[in-house]
């Protein structure tokens, strides 16, 4: 049974004045500009100008006929979908194996931490260098050994491979690092009494590591969804030509919701029709996380 | 093990600050009045008492004090600031706050700016953001009095104004794109100055002898137009002899076969002459790499190419033509005047209107500007300086400059939006020109339905020779 907490008036007192500064941030930052966002979503507004002309559902009657507003759903979705995938499987085998391993934790730790904390635009340009298709380095390494590399971002077929490819290297250190703790958390006593049990190495992960983590591989995923859906700044960093002023390209290939939400507002100054999209996109996220949780929920561990 | 780690963390927090120095940050200047008496007397500013100007008149000895706050962007700070070191001078009881913002961060933080009551009383502006600045009453007209005076001391003052009448910035200089290409490469081909292209068939001859192969990869491109044409695919309807926007401004009149010819001639290019591919690194860097031996662009890359590849030599040429057209037809990109905040007061206003009055009645500042950014002049007194004849870029502007129109205040995202649609999708997806036109045409429309502008190509004086 929870104990429950009671508090005299001055402690009372305290905790709210405690909490009135995070609540007002909060406010003003977050709840705020959610509001305005559904109600900016109901006019042909710019934000830059303070117009206003109330519309009605017409902006998300407008998005739900916008070919591009699919194109870029699809485009997040799919990044989504692999991106987490392949980075949560890859991170968890590599915990799993930098667990094993008894010298120089630290030392992976570091390395694979390292891309977490560098500037993702400074990475993400250092990339496009490299994977220019005719200039770049990589596709220079693979010509030496007789293969002919893609376009990689140039090309409308692997330009969102290739980010999905970035997004993993970029974020794999903090999804490991987690599943890492996760890892050297669960009590030895239960890893050495399946061993005396018999357990193969296999049986070990498959019935006792993966079980025992799995409240953290759904906080992986969960954050890692989240964060995916609303990817941006990377796919600006990879795509976006100075010279021209477009980015999500080459055909729209890596234009992202977060993406179009950011044109449609600071280029076309529809701030209204971005709004509506920012809320769709929202609903998605929200049904995601809501699935993610109810399926975490019946499993009772989250 | 904790030493390796710290040493790698302190490696990728300089790599962090490292690349926090690479940007360009806001720098805010006061010029003080010791710096500009050094500086004016080096940039020959006129005595105080002296009436500057032949019909805009500025008199040097008005007495007026409070502060002006300017906003202009970052790289302009090269021709723009002997202007406010003299005008500091003329005006010493007034306090001059200059701030300069990198390009990418200006249109996103000075609309804010104005909208919210912080914005500066006077700052740069470009027309491709007339329709967020001025429908959007950000900015406030010129008056009248001085309008009447530009009028006079400059040409298509008319053409600039806006729907509503009024005038709210004028061309300071004209500018349209160029043939740019690179002499020594041109050297090597075996070619020479007698071989400049007249029209666009020719020019596919000679990019065919420019472009290099190793093995089978390209080293060199002679004609390169990569990503997606850039702001080249908006000349291609006026070398068609096509207008590019319907009169109304809501949609593009790409949907013909002089344009889609002219688009098949631009394909094929890459797709049968093989002068570039669509994944060749990209035309402005890769003519600064000495990659490309051609390209289209706008004047202002001269002034990027002698500041950035000082020893790059590149000679330019006007755009050809396609055989069977009068003109080379393509549209005109002007550099416009600084604009006015809405909503500062009648005193602020006063000030701003004195600021510039001096940037229009003494030449020197527009000169600096047509040299620095390589335009036409606009100013009547300028249009046969002898400096800015004898530079061979704005010799080549000048000497074209009848066959280029003004097509009004069109916003950038119609450009975009061109570029995602039009080309890319033929050369790197397979999609056919019809499809590519429709896509470009429908995605275009969705843009300009509630953008709220009068194209001007109908206002060029050559108009009737336009379909």
């Amino acid at each position: 049974m929870k104990k429950k907490w009671s508090l005299t008036r001055k402690q009372t007192i305290f905790v709210w004045c405690a909490m009135i500064p995070c609540l007002i941030a909060i406010l003003l930052f977050s709840i705020f500009p959610i509001i305005q966002t559904f109600y900016g979503s109901l006019f042909n507004w710019n934000a830059l100008t303070g117009q206003m002309t109330f519309i009605g559902i017409d902006n998300f009657k407008n998005a739900f006929s916008d070919q591009l507003v699919g194109k870029s759903l699809f485009n997040t979705i799919y990044l989504t979908f692999f991106a987490v995938l392949l980075k949560t499987i890859l991170a968890f085998a590599v915990a799993l194996m930098v667990n094993a391993t008894k010298r120089a934790q630290g030392f992976y730790r570091a390395i694979y931490f390292l891309p977490t904390i560098c500037t993702m635009i400074a990475t993400a340009f250092v990339f496009r260098f490299l994977l220019q298709p005719e200039a770049g380095t990589i596709n220079g390494y693979l010509q030496m050994l007789g293969i002919s590399g893609p376009g990689w971002l140039e090309d409308p077929v692997w330009a969102m491979p290739t980010v999905i490819l970035y997004t993993i290297w970029k974020d794999f250190g903090y999804v490991f690092l987690i599943f890492l703790a996760g890892i050297q958390g669960i009590s030895p006593e239960v890893v050495e009494a399946s061993v005396i049990d018999g357990a193969t190495g296999f049986q070990r992960v498959r019935y006792i590591i993966v079980p025992l983590m799995h409240p953290i591989t759904i906080y992986n995923v969960v954050t890692q969804v989240i964060g995916s859906l609303q990817i941006f700044t990377s796919i600006i960093g990879l795509t976006n030509n100075a010279a021209t002023s477009t980015a999500g390209g080459p055909m729209y290939a890596t234009t992202t919701t977060g993406l179009y939400i950011y044109q449609m507002a600071f280029t076309n100054y529809k701030f209204g029709y971005a709004s509506a999209i920012a809320v769709i996109l929202f609903a998605i996220i929200m049904i995601f996380t809501c699935v993610q949780m109810k399926f975490a929920d019946r499993k009772g561990e989250f | 093990m904790k030493k390796l780690c710290a040493f790698l963390l302190a490696l990728t927090l300089m790599e962090g600050a490292a690349v926090g120095c690479t940007s360009t940050p806001t720098t805010s200047e006061t010029p003080s009045s010791s710096s500009s008496t050094e500086e004016s007397s080096s940039s020959d500013a006129a005595p105080a008492g002296e009436v500057i100007g032949e019909n805009v008149q500025f008199d040097t000895g008005k007495q007026l004090s409070g502060e002006l706050e300017v906003w202009f962007y970052e790289d302009g700070k090269a021709f723009i600031d002997s202007l406010f070191t003299d005008y500091q001078q003329y005006r010493p009881d007034v306090q001059l706050n200059v701030t300069y913002i990198p390009w990418g961060d200006y249109w996103k933080k000075l609309p804010v700016a104005v909208s919210s009551g912080n914005g500066p009383d006077v700052f740069y502006f470009h027309n491709m953001y007339h329709n967020l600045m001025v429908d959007g009453r950000l900015m406030q007209p010129y008056p009248e009095d001085l309008v009447e005076n530009l009028k006079k001391d400059f040409n298509d003052v008319e053409t600039t104004a806006a729907a509503d009448g009024n005038t709210y910035y004028i061309s300071v200089g004209g500018g349209h794109g160029l043939i740019y290409y690179n002499k020594t490469l041109w050297a090597d081909a075996g070619l020479t100055e007698d071989d400049i292209p007249e029209t666009w068939e020719e020019l596919r001859e000679i990019a065919i002898k420019l472009t290099q192969f190793n093995g089978d990869q390209m080293v060199v491109s002679g004609f390169n137009y990569n990503p997606g044409a850039g702001a080249f695919i908006n000349d291609w309807s006026y070398l068609s002899g096509r207008f590019l926007y319907s009169e109304d401004g809501k949609d593009i009149l790409i949907d013909n076969d002089d344009f889609k010819s002219a688009m098949q001639f631009f394909i094929d290019l890459y797709t049968v002459d093989n002068v570039c591919t669509p994944t060749f690194p990209e035309y402005q860097q890769s003519f600064k790499d000495g990659t490309t031996a051609m390209l289209w662009n706008h004047p202002f890359y001269a002034g990027q190419l002698r500041r950035e590849v000082p020893d790059l030599e590149f000679g330019v040429f006007p755009q050809p033509k396609f055989e069977g057209k009068e003109r080379n037809w393509h549209y005109n990109n002007p550099d416009v005047s600084m604009g006015i905040n809405s909503k500062i007061d009648d005193t602020q206003k006063e000030m701003a209107v004195d600021f510039l009055t001096l940037f229009f009645a003494e030449d020197k500042y527009l000169k600096e500007w047509d040299m620095a950014q390589v335009l036409a002049p606009s100013k009547k007194s300028l249009a046969d300086d002898p400096d800015l004849m004898a530079d061979p870029v704005i010799k080549v502007l000048m000497d074209d400059f009848e066959n280029s129109l003004y097509v009004g205040p069109s916003p950038d995202a119609v450009t975009q939006d061109l570029i995602q649609n039009l080309v890319d999708p033929v050369l790197k997806g397979g999609v056919s020109i019809d499809d590519a036109i429709d896509a470009s045409v429908a995605k275009v429309h969705q843009t300009l339905m509630d953008f709220n502008w009068t194209p001007a190509e109908r206002t060029y004086a050559h108009a009737d020779e336009l379909k």
